[in-house]
């Protein structure tokens, strides 16, 4: 993780989230540019404050239909071509909003709202789409991981590669799995070399790949 | 309408016997008088005149309308009375005024042509065959109290006891009622001829048929051909038999009319078995409509009316049940049928048919009631659940993450001030507090189908599949959008579904099929012990409850290799 101050603009219609999310985020280390209540205020400030924001921080549900703005804010965003990294808080933990979200493309995060309590989580994530990483919620992989529906693909991984895949999904670096593995980076770096190499993702920008192989993970369950 | 006993059939039926037995008199004594005239001659009128007399004898039983059966009488007495009038002659001075009588024949054949086509019956035929009628009868009068042949020596036959006159006048007068007789027959052959061109409709074989017979009794009166006269009268008579015999009132009719007035109420239908029934294929049935009050009839015409109540009963059946007008069935041939079996049938038929109409309005109606209040209850749920669910996300879950919030600040003050227990505290209430959001969070998912509001119904079910603790295969055909409602259903049959797996099927895996089509159909297979009951258990009837409500059914069988449950819910022609 970078030492870089991310520039935050966080978008929530409850009150009391939003302002322990500016309160989180600003404690660990981030700026928060602006934070709104629906995306309609959010465009707004995308449009007066062009390329300030480095992660938006978006509640899925907002007004006016409490549905899916924040994925749709996501996706509207892409269609522009806007890059920047978009976390999105959930208050369920859904294969199928993640998929959304991933699918969106770019540095995308999904997350669920109960990590904005654990303020390191949520700082950690952050931090991750600011460097252009994408986050899967534990909970959703090891629900994805539970399931007993896994596609070929995934079932030709080993047990060691899946964990390694997990932590990937959760948005991990190689260094942070090690870590957390207990074993050499260079074994880690080997382990994604096979999950990539089985999965039959194509060499190409390291961060891409990644993104890749966890959406083959979150799409076996398709 | 009116009461008819059986008095007019036995006057009938008297009348055709009376005019055979004087037919066969008549041949029997004009062959006795004139020896030498041929057989063909002598027999050609009895003949017809038992034929009509038979064939009024046949009408009065089988469809007795009065005119038809008063017109073939008619002919078959007027055909008697030429030959009696020959076979008289030595005996009684009545045979002049049966020798006048035959001039009636035309007119009266000129009404049974007129009450044998087809369509309403105008005035103006019945007005010319009248006036025909009317100097037949001056004819016969003026004859008779004119004509005295015997009286005058003219002939060795009796003399005319009503001759009033003496020779000269009669010489005067014969001339004139020559032409009086001739006058009366192509009156009332070109009058029933017009008549029969000037209906609407369409003028068919029976019509040129008619026409055609009766100007064979006209020329053939014209010109004393006795044969061509008896060929015209045949014909007429058969074509009368023709129509009388295919639109006789029916038992068969009324039967189909009464069991197709049970099942249904198609005015036009009903109209041609009415019609059918009394045989007379142009009746009219106008129902009572108690909106407009007034009487109303399928395809009703701007210039129709329907016929006035106190119209004759003759022709028209007033329906009605308990005092309230049901409907008006007019004849428009010829009169209604006598035999009051038929009408009394008839009339229950659109009693019935009435009643059922509006039973099944009725019932409609109430289903219709049943089914929305349905539809409401499962409505209001669903908003309930949706209502306490945005409470839960919009309340208690804002108030316990951000308490969390709180509490990692806390925590984090806590170790600038370097107090461990402190630490530990609030670690401690932090983690009960993460358990207490993800208690929270299964609690608001169970309430309402979650996945729905973000994702597809195929997506939703899959995710209750990757939930379930035993495989669940999902299969989905179709990619018809089924809707919110629709797919909110669907949604709680896979969960009720798939919770009775888990709790009661002991089942090692489960399959979920999904049709989204029209209808939409899921169904949920195990491979469990059965014993699904609807009946007994409130999940499986509250769930037969809520796709009923929609409009579809749920179908379980259950049996020791498993449990099938399939829910149908068709398109909704919800308000």
């Amino acid at each position: 993780m970078s030492d870089h101050r991310a520039a935050v603009v966080v978008a929530d219609d409850a009150p009391l989230i939003r302002e322990g999310i500016c309160q989180l985020l600003s404690g660990a280390g981030c700026e928060v540019l602006a934070a709104v209540s629906d995306t309609e205020e959010l465009a707004q400030y995308m449009a007066q404050q062009p390329g300030t924001a480095e992660v938006l921080v978006l509640d899925i549900r907002m007004p006016p239909t409490h549905t899916d703005e924040g994925i749709r804010a996501l996706e509207s965003l892409r269609a522009q071509g806007n890059e920047v990294g978009v976390l999105l808080l959930s208050m369920y933990a859904s294969p199928t909003l993640a998929v959304r979200a991933l699918a969106a493309g770019g540095a995308t995060g999904y997350l669920l709202k109960d990590r904005v309590k654990d303020g390191t989580t949520l700082a950690d994530a952050v931090r991750t789409v600011a460097a252009g990483g994408s986050v899967v919620d534990p909970e959703v992989v090891s629900l994805l991981m539970a399931s007993r529906q896994r596609a070929e693909s995934i079932d030709r991984l080993s047990a060691r590669e899946i964990e390694v895949l997990r932590l990937m999904a959760e948005g991990r670096s190689n260094l942070g799995i090690s870590r957390s593995l207990g074993i050499s980076a260079k074994t880690v770096d080997s382990h994604v070399e096979h999950i990539l190499d089985k999965l039959g993702i194509q060499p190409s920008a390291d961060e891409h790949r990644r993104v890749l192989a966890v959406l083959e993970l979150l799409r076996a369950q398709g | 309408m009116t009461v008819r006993g059986t008095s007019p059939r036995t006057l009938a039926l008297t009348a055709a016997a009376l005019a055979a037995v004087a037919n066969v008199i008549g041949a029997s004594l004009s062959r006795d008088a004139v020896p030498y005239l041929s057989t063909v001659d002598v027999l050609t009128l009895p003949t017809i005149g038992l034929v009509f007399a038979a064939a009024a004898a046949y009408l009065a039983i089988v469809a007795p309308h009065r005119t038809a059966v008063l017109a073939v009488l008619g002919v078959a007495l007027a055909a008697a009375a030429a030959p009696l009038a020959l076979g008289l002659a030595q005996r009684s001075g009545l045979w002049v005024a049966l020798d006048a009588l035959p001039v009636l024949v035309v007119p009266t054949v000129a009404l049974l042509a007129i009450g044998t086509a087809r369509g309403r019956r105008g005035r103006a035929g019945r007005f010319v065959v009248a006036v025909a009628s009317a100097l037949a009868g001056v004819t016969i009068v003026v004859t008779v109290a004119t004509y005295d042949p015997g009286g005058w020596g003219w002939c060795r036959c009796q003399p005319n006891p009503f001759a009033l006159t003496d020779e000269s006048v009669y010489t005067g007068l014969a001339s004139w009622l020559w032409g009086a007789q001739m006058a009366v027959a192509v009156v009332a052959a070109g009058g029933a001829t017009v008549e029969l061109i000037r209906r609407p409709g369409r003028f068919g074989l029976p019509e040129a048929a008619i026409t055609a017979g009766l100007a064979g009794v006209t020329g053939g009166w014209l010109a004393s051909q006795a044969q061509l006269t008896s060929a015209g009268l045949l014909l007429v008579l058969a074509v009368h038999l023709r129509a009388a015999l295919r639109h006789r009132p029916s038992r068969a009719h009324v039967a189909d009319l009464l069991l197709e007035a049970r099942e249904q109420h198609d005015p036009a239908r009903l109209e041609e078995l009415v019609a059918r029934a009394i045989g007379d294929p142009a009746a009219a049935v106008w129902w009572w409509d108690p909106v407009a009050d007034e009487y109303h009839r399928a395809g009703q015409a701007d210039g129709d009316r329907a016929p006035d109540i106190g119209a004759s009963p003759r022709r028209v059946l007033r329906v009605d049940t308990e005092g309230r007008p049901i409907a008006l069935v007019e004849a428009v041939s010829h009169d209604l049928p006598v035999d009051m079996s038929v009408l009394d049938s008839v009339a229950e038929a659109l009693r019935l048919s009435t009643e059922n109409r509006r039973l099944t309005e009725e019932l409609r109606h109430s289903l219709e009631q049943v089914r929305e209040s349905r539809a409401r209850i499962v409505t209001a749920t669903d908003e309930a659940r949706k209502r306490i669910e945005r409470d839960l996300h919009d309340g208690a879950q804002q108030l316990l993450i951000s308490t969390g919030v709180k509490l990692n600040l806390a925590s984090a003050q806590s170790q600038t001030t370097g107090d461990p227990r402190l630490a530990e505290t609030l670690a401690e209430a932090s983690s009960e507090l993460g358990r207490a959001l993800t208690e929270l969070r299964r609690l608001a998912a169970g309430i309402t189908p979650t996945a729905l509001v973000h994702g597809s119904l195929p997506d939703a079910i899959d995710e209750l599949a990757i939930r379930c603790p035993l495989p669940v295969t999902v299969t989905t055909q179709g990619v018809a959008n089924p809707g919110h409602e629709r797919s909110a259903t669907a949604y709680f049959v896979v969960t009720e579904c798939l919770t009775n797996v888990i709790k009661h099927a002991g089942a090692g895996s489960a399959t979920v099929a999904l049709h989204l089509g029209e209808p939409l159909v899921v169904t949920v297979v195990d491979d469990g012990r059965g014993g699904a009951d609807p009946a007994a258990g409130s999940g499986l009837r509250g769930l037969a409850d809520r796709v009923e409500a929609s409009g579809g059914h749920l179908d379980v069988t259950s049996d020791d290799r498993g449990t099938r449950v399939s829910a149908t819910i068709p398109k909704q022609a919800r308000p």
